[in-house]
Parts: C-alpha cells; sequence; structure tokens
C-alpha cells in the first residue's frame, strides 16, 4: 500500500501553466474524485502522479509528487517500478494487440516476474487463491484472479485466446483494470473511465472500484457530480490549474468551505 | 437548389465511375496486350527451361530470368528489411527528438525520388572500385538500396497511425521503451509492414535500371552469389530488342510472368495483411 503526497506541483505545457502549485495528501484506501470544469487541470494532475505527462511534447513540470516518501520527478526515481505501482485507466480502453489472456499477462511478462513473485500478487488480490511454482500455471491464476477482481471473468473465460480488440468497450475497460491489477499495482488512476462507457458498464467499473477501494487507493478524474457523489470518499476540486477545496465527500458535497465549489456543486458553474 | 445539390452528387459519382473504370480498363488492357501477343509463345517449357532453340540458337527457356528475378528481389528486400524496420522503430519520438526524425524523413523522401538508374550506376561504381563483376550480390546489394527509403517510409507512416493511447497503456504498465515498441507498436503496425515490404518488392522485382549493371546477366542459373544473373525485366528488354517472331513473343511472355508475380505477390501481401491483424486494435 503506497502513499501519495504532492507537494507544489506546477506543470508548464508550451510554457503555459496548468497547474499552479498544487498541496494534496491522497487519503490511502479510499475513492478519490478529482472534479471540476473542462480544463481545469484535472487530467493533467492526474497524469503528472505517473508521469505519463513526459510523453506530450514541451511539458515542464517543477514541485514534488511523493510516494512512501520518494520523489517521483527526481531524476534517479526508477520510472519502470514508479508505473508499476499505478494502474492507469484511460478515458477510452486501448486493448493491446493481443489476446485477452495476453493482454492481463503483459505486465507480469515484461516485468519478468517470476512464478512466485506471480504468487505472491495473486495473494495480495485474494488470500485464498492457488499457488503454484510453475510459472506458466502461476501465471494462469493470476490472470483468472485478475478477470475475477475486475468482474469480467465469466464473460471471456471460455474465450481467453480470442483478440482483446473484439471485446466490448465496456469489457475492455474492465480488462484495463484487470491488466493493471495483474503487474502489482497499489494504486488505481482513473482519467474519466467511464466516460465512454454505456450505463450499465459504467456501474460495473463503478461496483469493482467500490470493491477494490478497501485495499486499493483509487484517484479518479470525473466530470460527472452524480458519480462523485456516488463513488468518492474524498474529492478534489479544482479550477483553472489551481485547487480550490479539497476534503471528505460529505463535506465537499454538503457544506463546502469556499463559494467557488458551492456554485460548480450546486451547477451554477460549468 | 436540391437539383443543383443532385446534380454536383451525380457529377461526383460519375466522375469516380469513369475514374475507376480508366484504371482497370488500363490493367486488363495491358494483361490483354501482353497476353495477345505473348500467348503462342506461353509454354511449360518456356518457364522451367533453360533450352535454346535449334534453329536460331536463341534462348527459348526463361528459367534463368524467374530465378535470377526471385533471388534478385527477394534478397533486395530481404536486406532492405533487415535495415528499413529498425530504422523506421528506431525514428519515433521515444528515441530521436523531432529535428532529427524530419531531417532523416527529407533524405529518405529524396533517396526515394531518385531514379533507379542512379542507383544502377552507384551499385556499378561499387563493384568497379571493388574490383567485382556485376553478380547476384552486386543486384541485391543495389535492389536494397533502392528499396530502403520506400520500405522506411511505409512502415514510419503505418507506425504513425498507431493510437498514442496504445503506447501510453504499455507505459502505464511500466514497460520500457523498447518493450513498447517490440510488444506493442510493431505488432500493431505489423499488417501494414507486410504491405509496405510486399510494396518494396512489387518495385524491386520490376526494376530494370538497377540491375542492369549490377546483376549482369547469365543464360545459366546462378550457382554462386558472386555470379551474374539473368532477371526478367532486363529479358523482356534484351529479346524486344531481337529481330524475330520467336523472341518478340517471349518477351510478351515473359511480360506476363512479371505481371502474375506482382499480382500474386500483391495477393499475398493482402491475405497476410487481412492475418496479421487479427489481434490489432482497430
Amino acid at each position: 500500500m503506497s502513499h501519495l503526497s504532492i507537494k507544489d506541483l506546477h506543470v508548464y505545457y508550451e510554457g503555459v501553466e496548468t497547474l499552479k502549485g498544487i498541496d494534496l495528501e491522497i487519503p490511502d484506501k479510499s475513492i478519490v474524485a478529482i472534479i471540476g470544469p473542462s480544463g481545469c487541470g484535472k487530467t493533467t494532475l492526474l497524469r503528472s502522479i505517473n508521469r505519463l505527462l513526459e510523453l506530450s511534447n514541451d511539458v515542464k513540470v517543477t514541485g514534488s509528487v511523493e510516494i512512501d516518501g520518494e520523489n517521483i520527478y527526481d531524476p534517479k526515481a526508477d520510472l519502470i517500478s514508479l508505473r508499476k505501482k499505478m494502474g492507469f485507466l484511460s478515458q477510452r480502453p486501448f486493448p493491446l494487440p493481443c489476446s485477452i489472456f495476453d493482454n492481463v499477462a503483459y505486465g507480469p511478462k515484461i516485468h519478468r516476474m517470476d512464478a512466485d513473485a506471480i504468487n505472491a500478487v495473486a495473494l495480495s488480490l485474494e488470500p485464498a487463491s492457488k499457488v503454484s511454482k510453475n510459472r506458466k500455471e502461476a501465471l494462469a491464476n493470476l490472470v483468472e484472479i485478475c478477470l475475477v477482481k475486475a468482474g469480467l471473468w465469466d464473460e471471456v473465460k471460455e474465450r481467453l485466446g480470442s483478440p482483446a480488440s473484439r471485446l466490448s468497450i465496456g469489457q475492455q475497460q474492465r480488462l484495463s483494470l484487470a491488466r493493471a491489477l495483474a503487474v502489482g499495482a497499489e494504486m488505481i488512476l482513473g482519467d474519466e473511465p467511464t466516460s465512454a462507457l454505456d450505463p450499465i458498464s459504467t456501474k460495473q467499473i463503478e461496483e469493482q472500484f467500490k470493491a477494490l477501494s478497501s485495499q486499493y487507493s483509487i484517484v479518479m478524474v470525473t466530470h460527472i457530480l452524480r458519480q462523485a457523489r456516488r463513488l468518492a470518499d474524498y474529492v478534489v476540486f479544482m479550477y483553472l490549474g489551481e485547487l480550490i477545496e479539497h476534503g471528505p465527500a460529505e463535506k465537499i458535497f454538503n457544506s463546502p468551505e469556499k463559494e467557488m465549489t458551492r456554485r460548480y456543486i450546486k451547477g451554477d458553474m460549468s | 437548389m436540391l437539383a443543383w445539390r443532385r446534380f454536383v452528387e451525380r457529377f461526383w459519382i460519375g466522375l469516380m465511375i469513369a475514374m475507376l473504370s480508366i484504371a482497370i480498363i488500363s490493367v486488363l488492357g495491358i494483361i490483354g496486350i501482353v497476353l495477345w501477343r505473348g500467348f503462342g509463345a506461353l509454354s511449360l517449357e518456356m518457364f522451367f527451361s533453360l533450352k535454346f532453340s535449334p534453329v536460331t540458337g536463341e534462348p527459348v527457356g526463361i528459367a534463368n530470368s524467374i530465378i535470377g528475378s526471385a533471388y534478385l528481389a527477394g534478397g533486395g528486400v530481404l536486406l532492405a528489411c533487415l535495415i528499413s524496420i529498425p530504422l523506421a522503430l528506431v525514428l519515433q519520438r521515444e528515441y530521436l527528438s523531432e529535428n532529427i526524425i524530419t531531417a532523416v524523413t527529407v533524405i529518405l523522401d529524396v533517396l526515394w525520388g531518385i531514379p533507379s538508374i542512379v542507383y544502377g550506376a552507384i551499385g556499378y561504381l561499387i563493384l568497379m572500385s571493388c574490383h567485382q563483376r556485376a553478380s547476384l550480390l552486386g543486384g541485391i546489394v543495389t535492389l536494397a538500396l533502392l528499396s530502403v527509403p520506400i520500405m522506411t517510409r511505409a512502415a514510419m507512416n503505418v507506425i504513425s497511425l498507431v493510437p498514442v493511447q496504445l503506447r501510453e497503456t504499455s507505459y502505464g504498465l511500466g514497460a520500457t521503451r523498447w518493450e513498447t515498441i517490440s510488444r506493442v507498436i510493431f505488432k500493431q503496425a505489423l499488417p501494414g509492414m507486410a504491405t509496405a515490404i510486399m510494396l518494396a518488392f512489387g518495385r524491386a522485382i520490376g526494376d530494370t535500371a538497377a540491375v542492369l549493371f549490377t546483376a549482369g546477366y547469365s543464360d545459366k542459373l546462378p550457382k554462386s552469389i558472386m555470379e551474374g544473373a539473368a532477371s526478367l525485366p532486363i529479358t523482356i528488354y534484351y529479346k524486344l530488342m531481337m529481330p524475330g517472331q520467336l523472341a518478340q513473343r517471349q518477351a510478351y511472355a515473359a511480360s506476363f510472368v512479371l505481371i502474375f508475380i506482382v499480382l500474386i505477390v500483391s495477393a499475398v501481401s493482402r491475405t497476410l495483411s487481412n492475418r496479421l491483424s487479427k489481434y490489432t486494435v482497430k
């Protein structure tokens, strides 16, 4: 279980400051919803947590994002193990160009996880899970557990070898979740993970998030206030790159301190 | 107003049908003429033998040219693959700056535009400077040089179509740049790359100027890579220059073989591309 804290984080896209000094402690084992109107920097904040921001051109980041006290922006930080700790769900899920099984097994394979490491991830997800000394069996077992945890197993157990791209978009998003769990992620980051999904798929993802929040910190960006109300334990409200207010969901939704937060929650501002 | 819009709609559809018809008629026309002119010479003996005419002493069989062309184009494209695919994979933002990629792209585009006779001349100069005669190896290297820009640019275009989110997905799981490129980007781009390779093969097998000085010509099947080898385009050229009905007919029959090979390669590439795209993300 990792603890995340963000200190004086500034992000500049092509010289324009899009995050203006964010200070935030992310509570452990809870669902944190980042809300705010379009263009307020929600996604930038989320993508700065696993340094996916760097894939864009001309980005400058100052300040720190600390995971268990280690600054991920330290030039010596190990980007690979850092990203491994954080499962990432994008707005539109993208399955890897391989089978359903290989999508989930991708992480353990690239990280060259041996049978013991695979068993350890499986046990952390499901204490009653089978363990095997044989790497192949252990991997098959882990794939099953991850798919069960992501709520997808029953729908795909008969066709694990078929292309992941043939799944429906809702199934693909749950596959993304399973894929993230398989590397032993300790935190799940979701960038509006249900925005491309139909109501039933949305409900399924939300249910999985609820179930997983007892084990993981889940940080999700959402522009749907009702979703934040349904899911969040903790809410972060942003506006024009600034963190306006944050606190337990109940407090933010029922008695926000800032006028801007109140207006946003009442729907007077979008 | 509605009538005008309907007219414009019909006009463009009509224009498209007309253009499509021109394309189809051209292809069928070429195949038809080649078949009509060369039909008399088409025989199994021609394809599979190296026999000479007892009357004129002219070669009847073109097995040397078919095999020679297959070696030349196959070898050239294989060698070009070894250079082009890694080159296309490394010419990504992951490894190189935008400026370097643009500079290399411009160079490749210029190389693509250089006429093949220039490649042939350069290949010839290299052979001369190494005190070598025209050979299969010379032809293969020249065709590889000719194919590299085509294949690299086509592969780069295919790679650029890989959705950026696919890269993010892989990086998000802790993959390195090479793992992302080799296991995700390459797999996603593979069907397109198969087409790029076949495109290059089509150009290589039909090119005359590049192999004229470098591969030479031989009435026999090449036994070693250092021997000269015949090729279909040069055989067609020689036979067309010869007097006599048989040689002329054979030139067209050889042309038909060349067209047929290109058609087969194109069909294979389509099938291969479809097979390889089974797992790709649409």
